[in-house]
């Protein structure tokens, strides 16, 4: 358990936190802004603060979409990273933050300014408080991703992400993307221990609907210090049913991180609504007396959400949900960390599957810590599960990486070199197809070891079973792009070979293995390419389809689109070296295509005509 | 996934259930009075509509008392009442039910399949009862699991201090099923009495299944092994004593209480020193302090219960359950490596007829000669691998429940016809001229053909028919096919032996007629198979097992001149040139 200053432990420092939470202060105090800009100098180094004010509308934290939670699938044009790469999952965000977004974007100064403050090498922060700090989260993602790609030559200051009681708005892939993207460093976020608001989404709106203007008027007012009765009464009601619902949704994660089995836990789901919001990046919590906890891993803080803020029994209910409004205020915020940054007080908990059950005498700071955030037994199991399933994820990652060394590295040189020898003559897609020589024989049951350890290793990020930092590591990507490139042919001659196109379809659309499509992913979200719809992997199975095509005697204009298409992409493969005009002269299926295109075509409409002559 | 550090989970379930409301919902149901109830024999039931939240809840009522009784599922086939025999199999065919429950079911059957009627998979569906009503719930839900095998929506059968309702064998029957189990919760107070009615050493019959979730005045908790629930209950039963004064209608406050209690901190093993503890350990000392079975009764001499050793004996029991779940076989997960083995055979066939023979006959040259290759013991080992795993796949898909199985055996039917039709030709090389088999005890093939083989070309056979399309006439690739009936060589291997006892100067006729008949029907079958296309051409090379068998049996006297296959066999060119063509005209 790492202790230190905070600035340490968040690559922040402290002043900047401080200004930061000024900023949102005055970005709150000006509503009708969209956002506050502070230029600042920080021992020496220019900082642009944007601050982001808090909205107290209703329709700025949730809209009816139809959907309990109101969430919506984000854009991935505009974030093309907020996606589970291989499964193509997009994430889902609130969309009532998303809309909000959206019109805080539309107004250009904002572009103008980040774009001339990024350029000009400034540290940028984003902040905002409550559904400001929504905002700060969501045009982080956006300059991320608009400056910090990999297609960017330049190297930008990547921008900070401080906020302050943020409510919970993306799904897990948020976590899981930032984290596979190494961001999660750019995003943390204070909160006190009571704070209703980071709980608020995982309750559906229509629970709290009713008492909800209300507890936004609270939240509205500055300075609270007292509730009248019919507000206290709001209060309690508010905090008991968002909390009921927060220890719903974290007991059933719970269920989960200690890898339960059993299946009622599905058979129920069908008859609650789970709220599919988790956190996402680094969290601090504020105990209350000073003390800082820093969370990195989002298992955890769910829980850690939940049980910090459980009261002990029934008498206490309305104490505590007066708590849980009045510590969502900024200035309680300001106040805290003025306190907490003073006393660095600083527990990090990593190691998680280490915590202490009970008191145990050692590790005396993670005690208290633990302690100061009312974590019981039970809730000290869930950190530690949450702790283990990582380690679980680091594991199997490794068990796949020996997998591969020790079965499908050697299999892919004896491929290299079937590749080779077979290059001299017809090439190797044609062997193979044939399957004459033992040689030919030997090359599929290397393709067939190597598809074992590929499709274990897909099934695997399926179902999230492996770090989540896996599909953007510069090495399997690599390794998974000359596999793709190396085998996807012997599938594809496989496939054409057993004629399944006949009774089954084209390769492409029926036939193509997750590991290829998964790898091919990789490699395009590796780039910031668009989604190509024929590789130089897959290029075979087209030329399949165009030849069983030439043989019906269908009129070439049904196909002329594909033809064109697939001579562009050929064109440009050789230009880059990818593919040589000799594999494609060699290959019989290629040139049997090419001689029963129309004259014509190849004498005009061509554009690989005179390099293939 | 398989974690170093155990835990287990049920508290964190129990958490989920009593916070979602849940149980609060269906118990409102249960005791409101302005739901219309129907009027059955001893039995009523209700049934509530929430149209908004597109749910069904089903409510069983009953005021009959239950007794131990078991009945035999056998004599409720006799009685040509079948709901419940999906659940047989052939390996589990019998098991038993509380006899009070299945009466009360049986006497209103024909109200109850009207009920069933009106059940649609895609409405969510709740069933439930306390009591006696929870065990007819038990029955009801079980005889629509028939019924919801594909849906996602399966229903959720809730009881509320129900007695268990059946034997070891009814749980086993119901975790053939990954889902099954999945849709039974059964929620017991520890003060009830009625839950372990039929626990301990005057019931040892008696087995539970589903889920239950325990609660104390305090918490709750779940359990998932049968064997720990029974640890439970026992331990409840040795500190609440008889406990008569429980009234049932108390569910109600009791999960209006734990749902209330969600958010509160709960202090289980509060001032429990766990530093020693693994985290399973720490799990259970949770679990059980939920239900009021705290460390802290060690001491106290007035319970008679030693909590430190249940501990120890539901961690025993739960690790061991755990395993068991984790290790079921998982075919898919071997099955791209016994690709490679069939591909290797693939090759070995291929590489045979390069050599002008067929891989059966290599096969058995092998083996009558005992030399043996490398590349020949690496056969072996293919042909003894794949067989493993074959074996086993059948098993799997057997134990399964008839439904799932079927869609099991659809997926894996292509692969596994394809592994009979390369593999079983070994397999009968193996039986004729190995020295255990044949030469032991010399009885045919198909007397003792491994039972996995005739499962395989049974579902092939229920397979195709359901599908019918097959095109099985026309010419195909016969020089690349497998023959179709994987226990052709055996055929040629009586058939030869058949030749033999025809020219056995020392036979009486009567076994001779008796081998030439058999000889005759050999010959229309061989003639049947050409006919379809379904025989490779590799039967023809010169030095086959068929191709011997011809040339022995041509040589008795009279015997083939007027038959159709000694015509086609009459001219090399048909077999040859004609067959692989697709030409020869058969009729």
């Amino acid at each position: 358990m790492a202790e230190g200053s905070l600035s340490d432990m968040i690559g922040v420092k402290d002043e900047v936190v401080k200004k930061a939470c000024a900023a949102a202060v005055k970005a709150n105090k000006s509503p009708e802004k969209p956002f506050v800009l502070e230029k600042i100098k920080v021992s020496s180094e220019a900082v642009n603060i944007f601050a982001f004010p808090a909205s107290w509308r209703v329709a700025d934290l949730y809209v009816s979409n139809g959907k309990p939670f109101g969430e919506t699938k984000i854009n991935v044009e505009q974030f093309p990273s907020l996606r589970s790469i291989g499964n193509d999952e997009a994430a889902l965000v609130n969309e009532a933050s998303l809309t909000r977004f959206q019109l805080v974007m539309s107004n250009h100064t904002l572009q103008n300014e980040v774009s001339k403050a990024i350029t000009e090498g400034k540290q940028i922060i984003f902040t905002g408080h409550s559904s400001g700090a929504s905002m700060a989260n969501l045009i982080t993602f956006w300059t991320l991703e608009e400056y910090l790609n990999p297609n960017k030559n330049q190297h930008y200051r990547p921008p900070i992400c401080i906020t302050f009681g943020a409510p919970l708005i993306g799904n897990h892939i948020f976590s899981h993307a930032t984290n596979r993207e190494n961001w999660s460093r750019y995003f943390v976020h204070f909160v006190m221990r009571f704070d209703m608001v980071p709980r608020i989404s995982l309750a559906p709106f229509t629970s709290i609907e009713r008492m909800f203007g209300t507890i936004l008027q609270l939240f509205a007012t500055s300075r609270l210090s007292a509730l009248d009765p019919t507000r206290a009464s709001a209060a309690s009601e508010f905090y008991t049913t968002v909390m009921r619902n927060a220890a719903t949704v974290t007991s059933h994660a719970a269920c989960i991180l200690k890898g339960s089995t059993n299946l009622l836990l599905e058979t129920v789901t069908n008859f609650v609504d789970l709220s599919p919001y988790r956190p996402f990046g680094t969290f601090v919590f504020c105990a209350g007396n000073g003390q800082l906890t820093v969370i990195r891993n989002a298992d955890a803080v769910l829980q850690v959400l939940f049980h910090a803020a459980q009261t002990s029994d029934l008498s206490q209910v309305s104490e505590v949900a007066k708590s849980s409004i009045l510590q969502h205020q900024i200035q309680n915020y300001e106040a805290e960390l003025q306190d907490s940054l003073m006393m660095q007080n600083v527990v990090c908990l990593d190691q998680l599957e280490r915590l202490p059950l009970s008191a145990d005498g050692s590790n005396s700071d993670v005690v208290t810590a633990l302690d100061g955030l009312g974590m019981n037994p039970k809730a000290r199991l869930c950190l530690r599960a949450a702790g283990e399933l990582q380690k679980q994820k680091r594991r199997n990652e490794k068990k796949i990486s020996r997998e591969i060394n020790t079965k499908a590295l050697p299999s892919m040189n004896d491929l290299e070199e079937y590749k080779a020898s077979c290059a001299l003559n017809k090439g190797y897609f044609d062997a193979f197809k044939v399957q004459k020589e033992p040689r030919d024989f030997q090359a599929n049951v290397k393709r067939l070891v190597l598809a074992g350890v590929w499709d274990e290793t897909i099934e695997m990020l399926k179902r999230y079973e492996l770090p989540d930092d896996f599909e953007g590591k510069k090495d399997w990507i690599d390794l998974g792009t000359s596999f793709r490139r190396l085998v996807e042919p012997l599938d594809i001659a496989n496939y054409y070979r057993h004629l399944k196109n006949e009774d089954t379809g084209p390769y492409m659309i029926k036939a193509r293995p997750k590991r290829y499509r998964y790898t091919q992913r990789w490699l395009e979200h590796a780039n910031r390419t668009p989604k190509a719809v024929i590789t130089e992997s897959t290029f075979w199975a087209e030329v399949e389809e165009l030849c069983s095509w030439t043989s019906t005697n269908k009129p070439f204009e049904d196909v002329k689109e594909r033809v064109v298409q697939l001579e562009q992409n050929i064109k440009g493969w050789i230009q880059k070296g990818e593919i040589t005009k000799d594999v494609l002269l060699r290959d019989p299926t290629f040139v049997n295509l090419w001689e029963n295109l129309p004259r014509e075509h190849k004498a005009t409409t061509s554009c690989i005509a005179n390099i293939i002559v | 996934m398989i974690q170093f550090n155990e835990f287990s989970s049920g508290i964190e379930l129990a958490s989920y259930v009593t916070s979602s409301g849940l149980l609060c919902r269906t118990w409102n149901t249960i005791s409101s009075s302005s739901i219309a109830s129907n009027k059955g024999e001893r039995l009523s039931w209700k049934v509530h509509k929430e149209e908004d939240a597109d749910l069904k809840i089903i409510v069983f009522e009953t005021t009959s008392q239950v007794k131990l009784a078991l009945v035999s599922s056998l004599e409720l086939k006799n009685k040509n009442f079948l709901h419940f025999e999906f659940l047989c199999t052939r390996k589990n065919p019998e098991f038993q039910l509380n006899k009070d429950a299945y009466h009360l079911f049986y006497e209103n059957l024909q109200s109850l399949d009207e009920l069933k009627s009106h059940v649609t998979s895609s409405t969510r569906l709740i069933v439930t009862g306390q009591g006696l009503g929870g065990s007819v719930a038990i029955l009801f839900t079980l005889s629509l699991l028939d019924i919801f095998t594909t849906g996602k929506n399966r229903p959720l059968c809730i009881t509320f201090g129900s007695p268990l309702i059946g034997d070891m064998n009814l749980q086993k029957a119901m975790s053939r099923s990954t889902t099954w189990n999945s849709c039974f919760l059964q929620v017991v107070s520890h003060k009830d009495p009625l839950p372990r009615l039929f626990v301990g050493p005057h019931a040892t019959q008696y087995m539970p299944f589903g889920t239950f979730l325990f609660c104390s005045d305090e918490s709750s908790t779940c359990f998932e092994n049968p064997e720990s629930i029974l640890e439970v209950l026992k331990a409840m039963a040795s500190i609440q004593g008889e406990n008569q004064g429980f009234q049932s209608s108390e569910y109600g406050n009791i999960v209006e209480k734990l749902y209330q209690k969600s958010i509160y901190k709960d202090l289980l093993a509060r001032g429990v020193d766990m530093t020693g503890c693994s985290t399973l350990q720490a799990s259970i000392i949770l679990q059980l302090s939920a239900l009021g079975l705290t460390p802290q009764m060690q001491q106290q001499k007035q319970y008679n219960i030693d909590i430190n050793n249940l501990v120890r004996t539901i961690e025993i029991l739960e690790k061991k359950y755990n395993h068991q779940k984790r290790t079921i076989f998982d075919p898919t997960k071997k099955l791209n490596v016994m690709k490679v083995d069939m591909v290797q055979l693939e090759w070995y066939k291929k590489d045979s007829r390069n050599q002008n023979i067929g891989y059966y006959d290599r096969y058995k040259n092998m083996l009558s000669t005992n030399k043996f290759s490398t590349s020949d013991q690496d056969v072996v080992n293919f042909h003894k691998n794949l067989t493993n795993y074959w074996e086993k796949m059948v098993e799997t898909a057997e134990l399964k429940p008839q439904k799932e199985g079927a869609a099991f055996r659809t997926r894996w039917l292509f692969a596994g016809t394809n592994y009979r039709r390369m593999v079983e030709p070994l397999e009968i090389a193996n039986y004729y001229y190995s020295n255990e088999g044949y030469k032991k005890f010399p009885k045919s093939y198909f007397e003792t053909r491994s039972k996995h083989y005739k499962q395989l070309e049974e579902w092939l056979k229920e397979g195709t028919a359901a599908a019918s399309n097959s095109n099985s006439t026309g010419t195909r690739n016969v020089e690349s096919i497998l023959t179709f009936d994987s226990c052709f060589w055996a055929h040629v291997e009586e058939a030869f032996i058949s030749c033999k006892v025809v020219k056995d100067v020392k036979v009486d006729v009567q076994l001779k007629e008796k081998a030439k008949k058999k000889l005759l029907e050999f010959e229309d079958y061989v003639y049947g198979l050409l006919k379809n296309y379904e025989v490779s051409s590799d039967i023809f090379l010169r030095d086959s097992s068929y191709m011997t068998w011809w040339n022995e049996y041509e040589k008795i006297d009279g015997a083939v001149s007027h038959s159709k296959l000694g015509r086609f066999m009459s001219n090399a060119n048909n077999y040859n040139v004609k067959y692989v063509k697709g030409t020869y005209n058969f009729n």
